[in-house]
């Protein structure tokens, strides 16, 4: 069951990924700006070699051929080379992907973990000052836009207070000598052993993680609030309290069990639009993973690389609802497998 | 003979404030239940019996509220018990079974879960250490599930509630309920949402368990058939009020209150069971600013000008007592 489902997901993914294939291609084609000028910039050239760039690039041909050219060499797996780095696409993404995971995830798990307990307290003291203060601290959380609440800690914790660095993934020095195993820094410092360096890749980590998630833990925690009431009215609960069992244990096993049923999947959800969160927070905080390298090369007009990058998302976006619905089949067992 | 009362209740009122207005769902209802006997409660539905329990177990959902009354259990006015001391004695000393056994089980727990956390609550007897006590715990849910008449109930613990059959589902309530062998039960029509065979399998079994564990039992069922069966008194219920009380048998053969003799005339009398009771016609009436009167008026074939009053329980022979002003009382059995 499980896996014809998943073979459906895939076959789904055709259309989408055609689909955005072709926008990313209008659109890039109807953005004013040349890669070759670009590329130029102030050096002088001849036109012959203006001609022969144009032709190495393959930006000779007209659109629609290019288009076909692209699909095809994508089928095989191959998206090209990047213009500006001159290597091949797929590399160039899949060395700066890790730190783009790296924070997502940490912005996800910060996420859950304030805005489950926010959501709970919430619903339990419904109305309460706490609800009012949680209430428009989420539609703050939701409204605000990334980059300003980004600056704004940056302005706070980094300059100001002097806590915390202001950019980048770790300092270089200490960066020196680790093995990247994983290329997640916060694993790879522990794995070698290297608690200064674990220590200095949170405290990079830690701001631009929390803007990323704000939006996020504002959402999950209006969903966590919302289930919880829904399911504290229910029978079940009565009963729970009819056998005498402790209020933690009625609220946070019987409760919240069937509460996270919604949350994980919208969470599961939520956080393929962390990925588009990234561009702008990776952008603010000098973060050196996939987004900024997206923001970077639609400024050069790096059309390969862009429409590598677009492509991966989509696809990790549709994986991402397919994971959600598996979760919510292992969370509700009234659901089969 | 008042060491052998387990539970009473005085002068209970519990309301709901809604939008259109104060519901009266229990209004001045004494209860008592000694020790070892199955009081009955019939009534049609929303005349107040699963309000009463509630009330009893403190478990009234805002916008619900006790607003007067005492509930004196084995000595101890709970309406005076702190959160915590009130918590301690649910489920350990008065438990109860709910409705609808499918919306009361947890559906993301398994059964087997569900039952362990009331031994763990409540069983005193259980192992210190970690592995023994899982072991025991594991053994005492086998034994309970056993108890209620489900098979290979090892295997059966790790399922979850949508995987057992309503009578089942009503079954393992009871199971969990019973675990931590209380002395009193409160069981909210453990058999209307089941067919005939399973609903006498079940009043069996808390039948013969009360024998066994000599628990008292409150059973509420819009059932007489049922309570005739396994009740020693009954109580019968109206709109928020008891309006007749008393020994089963009595009752039954020669009801006092008009209310009580509908019931009765709407069940096929040789079987005296069956189907719920569709008594006399009419509705129960709405709760919410109830004119100074009887509140069977409306339905009842013996109404007069006099029953215009509010009408107090009056004694009706020995042990009975009917909310009625017409109640003619044999000379034989005045007091
Ligand atoms: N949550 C509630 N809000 C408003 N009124 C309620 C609520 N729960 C119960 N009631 C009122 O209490 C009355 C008695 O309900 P209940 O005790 O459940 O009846 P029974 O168990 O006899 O069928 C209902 O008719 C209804 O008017
Ligand atoms: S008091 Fe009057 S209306 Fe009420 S039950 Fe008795 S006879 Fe009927
Ligand atoms: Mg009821």
């Amino acid at each position: 069951m499980t896996f014809t489902r998943f073979l459906e997901r895939l076959l789904q993914l055709i259309p989408v990924l055609l689909g955005v294939s072709v926008i990313v291609f209008v659109m890039m084609a109807l953005t004013p700006g040349d890669p070759v000028q670009i590329m130029i910039g102030d050096q002088i050239v001849t036109p012959e070699q203006e001609a022969q760039m144009r032709r190495d690039l393959g930006l000779d041909r007209p659109v629609v051929e290019r288009f076909f050219v692209f699909l095809g060499n994508a089928l095989q797996f191959d998206f090209g080379q990047s213009f500006y780095h001159r290597r091949p696409v797929a590399e160039v993404i899949l060395e700066r992907l890790p730190a783009t995971i790296e924070l997502t995830v940490v912005a996800m798990l910060i996420a859950l973990f304030t805005a489950i307990p926010l959501g709970v307290l919430a619903a339990v003291r419904k109305n309460s000052i706490f609800d009012r203060i949680a209430t428009v601290g989420g539609l703050l959380g939701v409204s605000l836009p990334g980059f300003w609440f980004g600056i704004l800690l940056l302005m706070l914790f980094a300059v100001h207070l002097n806590l915390l660095p202001v950019a980048g993934r770790i300092n270089y020095g200490i960066s020196q000598g680790i093995t990247p195993y994983t290329h997640f820094l916060l694993i790879d410092t522990l794995l070698n052993g290297r608690f200064d360096a674990f220590r200095n890749a949170l405290a990079h980590i830690i701001l631009p993680a929390i803007t990323l998630g704000l939006p996020m833990t504002a959402i999950l925690m209006r969903v966590t609030r919302t289930a919880m009431l829904e399911v504290l009215r229910a029978d079940y609960v009565t009963f729970a309290q009819a056998k005498g069992l402790s209020r933690q244990r009625i609220l946070w096993r019987h409760a919240l069990k069937n509460a996270l049923i919604p949350t994980v999947s919208v969470a599961a959800i939520e956080t393929g639009s962390l990925l588009g969160g990234n561009m702008i927070i990776e952008t603010v905080f000098g973060w050196p993973g996939l987004g900024r390298l997206v923001v970077e090369s639609i400024f050069v007009r790096n059309y390969p690389l862009v429409q590598a990058a677009v492509l991966l998302y989509a696809v990790i976006y549709v994986m991402l609802n397919f994971f959600a619905d598996i979760l919510y089949t292992i969370l509700n067992p009234r659901v089969k497998l | 003979m008042s060491d052998d009362i387990l539970l009473e209740v005085r002068g209970l009122r519990t309301v709901f404030d809604t939008r259109s207005g104060q519901v009266c769902a229990v209004d001045g209802v004494d209860v008592t239940v000694t020790r070892g006997e199955c009081l009955g409660i019939v009534g049609e539905s929303g005349s107040g019996k699963s309000v009463t329990f509630a009330s009893v177990m403190g478990l009234v959902r805002s916008p619900g509220r006790i607003e007067a009354g005492e509930i004196v259990f084995d000595g101890t006015d709970l309406r005076k018990l702190s959160p915590r001391k009130m918590q301690a004695l649910r489920g350990r000393d008065i438990a109860m079974t709910m409705q609808d056994a499918l919306t009361a089980l947890n559906p993301a727990l398994t059964v087997g879960e569900q039952l362990a956390e009331m031994l763990e609550a409540h069983d005193d007897d259980l192992p210190r250490r970690r592995g023994a006590r899982r072991a025991a715990i594991q053994a005492r849910s086998v034994e309970m599930l056993t108890l209620v008449g489900i098979p290979s109930a090892g295997d059966r613990l790790r399922q979850y509630p949508h995987e057992f059959s309503g009578g089942m589902r009503q079954r393992i309530m009871i199971a969990i309920a019973l675990a931590s062998k209380p002395r009193l039960l409160i069981a909210d029509e453990p058999t209307t949402a089941l067919d005939v065979t399973i609903q006498a399998q079940v009043l069996e079994l808390i039948s013969k368990l009360r024998a066994e564990l000599g628990m008292s039992v409150v059973l509420i069922t819009h059932d007489l058939g049922v309570v005739a069966e396994h009740c020693d008194r009954v109580m019968v219920m109206y709109a928020g009020q008891v309006v007749e009380e008393g020994p089963t048998a009595r009752v039954i053969r020669d009801p006092r209150h008009p209310y009580t003799r509908g019931l009765l005339a709407s069940i096929p009398r040789p079987a005296l069971r069956g189907q719920p009771i569709r008594p006399i016609d009419g509705q129960v009436p709405d709760l919410v600013d109830l004119p100074p009167q009887c509140r069977f008026l409306d339905r009842c074939p013996e109404a007069g000008e006099a029953c215009r009053h509010l009408i107090d329980m009056h004694p009706a022979g020995p042990a009975r007592r009917a909310r009625c002003i017409r109640i003619a009382v044999p000379e034989t059995e005045k007091a």
